[in-house]
């Protein structure tokens, strides 16, 4: 998943969990998922290695 | 009489003579545009024209007029370089010109405006055309030179500041003849390929002879029509090329062209993400201590903080309860004593034991009473009640009262 899709969808669990709209047992979902989204976002992060490709490579 | 020649031959030799002349061959010829007539074959034609009136016929053909970079106009002062001929038509003598510069302003410097207002009025430069940069890029696209600083401060801010993003690098040219055509097709290949989410062209600084290329049509609009937004980073804070105008950003510099493409650092998304897991954990601590409250609210209610309580009170009330009852009952118990023992007496007035005990007897026959001879009959078994016990007897005989 893009880095784009995963922090906004964290976003959106946060802006779920916070409405105080869910249940005890949706807000525990949430919060596994969150943890998840989280996990992925912060190790895409921590092991950003920058890579560098020539142009001419990419051509078919 | 030497031989006559016709006009032909004579203006074919004038014609060789000038231009067997070196000192006529590319020259600087410098003077003010009159009578111009742009031909539609692409054919430039005017009078060159000094402050003392002295004209000259010139021509600038299309494979020569194509490279303007400017549109020659009447009254405007040029600078040109051509070489001085002969038309043998008109036996009216010439300049074939190579190149024009506007004198004065400066030929780039014109060539710049001109070209500046013609893709303004075309719309390239509008800001409703203007693409908005990803706010996370994955791919960061670098047209630059490879061996300019450009490139290094590029890739040295983006390390920093943004790791996670994969470079694609795109080395051209980025000053001389080739280097707008090199631009150009870095633009359309990036295009091509969709290979970036979003692309920093430029270079480090330079006169505006080394930025040219940065002011090419074609390379306008190739990055007009690119799909993938474009940070334009030409030279210094003070220059403008038109490479900036049609790009959807423009930076002052290479290093702020990828300062603008990582606004938001790697950093500064780790630090998100932990807003983020924060503010997760205490949406959710905040929702534990809720229910924990809710439940504790309940908890507290007496019956199941101490049930003994409630057992116990309950006991006492049934202990009053029984007491109660058995007040009542005693009370009522008493009165039923008191109420039999009263009937006791009446019954014992009563009593056929009473009379019994006087001497009297009951003669009872199956065990009912009889009160008269004519129930029973001679050898009838009947039992003769006395106040201490019973007689069992045999009827033998008997006979009426006589009265």
């Amino acid at each position: 998943m893009k880095y784009e899709e995963t922090i906004s969808q964290l976003e959106e669990t946060v802006k779920q969990l916070e409405s105080g709209k869910l249940s005890l047992e949706q807000s525990i979902e949430m919060f596994e998922k969150g943890t998840k989204l989280a996990k992925e976002c912060y190790e895409t992060l921590k092991n950003a290695e920058q890579k560098i490709t020539l142009i001419s490579e990419l051509e078919g | 009489m030497s031989t006559v020649l016709t006009v032909s031959q004579l203006n074919k030799y004038v014609k060789s003579i000038l231009e067997s002349d070196g000192k006529l061959k590319y020259i600087y010829l410098k003077g003010e545009i009159s009578n111009l007539t742009i031909h539609y074959t692409g054919h430039i034609y005017f009078s060159l024209k000094d402050e003392n009136q002295c004209t000259i016929k010139t021509v600038m053909f299309a494979n020569k007029a194509n490279f303007l970079k400017f549109t020659p106009q009447s009254g405007m002062k040029v600078v040109l370089r051509g070489s001085v001929t002969l038309y043998e038509k008109t036996g009216s003598y010439q300049i074939n010109v190579d190149e024009m510069y506007p004198d004065g302003a400066g030929a780039l410097n014109l060539a710049y405006e001109q070209l500046k207002n013609k893709l303004q009025n075309e719309g390239l430069f509008d800001t409703s055309h203007k693409k908005a940069l990803p706010k996370f890029p994955e791919k960061i696209g670098v047209i630059t030179s490879p061996t300019g600083a450009a490139v290094q401060d590029i890739m040295l801010i983006l390390k920093r500041r943004y790791p996670i993003a994969q470079i694609i690098m795109c080395p051209v040219l980025v000053q001389g003849e080739n280097a707008a055509v090199d631009l150009t097709n870095a633009v359309k290949k990036f295009n091509a390929l969709k290979c970036a989410d979003v692309i920093i062209i430029g270079r480090g600084g330079g006169s505006i002879e080394d930025l040219w290329a940065f002011n090419d049509e074609m390379l306008a609009r190739a990055i007009y029509e690119c799909e993938i937004p474009i940070v334009s980073a030409v030279g210094h804070e003070t220059d403008f090329t038109i490479c900036d105008f049609v790009a959807d950003v423009r930076a002052s510099t290479p290093s702020a062209a990828a300062e603008l493409v990582s606004s938001v650092t790697t950093e500064n998304m780790l630090s998100q993400t932990e807003t983020l897991i924060n503010k997760m954990q205490s949406a959710v601590k905040r929702r534990l201590q809720f229910e924990y409250q809710r439940y504790q609210k309940t908890a507290n209610a007496k019956a199941l903080k101490n049930p003994d309580d409630i057992i116990k009170n309950r006991q006492i009330k049934l202990d009053v309860l029984n007491e109660k009852i058995k007040g009542i009952y005693v009370k009522k118990l008493s009165a039923e004593k008191e109420k039999f023992a009263e009937l006791a007496a009446k019954l014992d007035a009563l009593s056929p034991l009473k009379i019994l005990s006087r001497g009297y007897s009951v003669t009872k026959k199956d065990g009912h009473i009889i009160n008269s001879i004519s129930q029973v009959n001679p050898n009838d078994k009947i039992e003769v009640v006395l106040s201490d016990g019973n007689i069992k007897c045999t009827v033998t005989g008997g006979h009426e009262n006589e009265i």
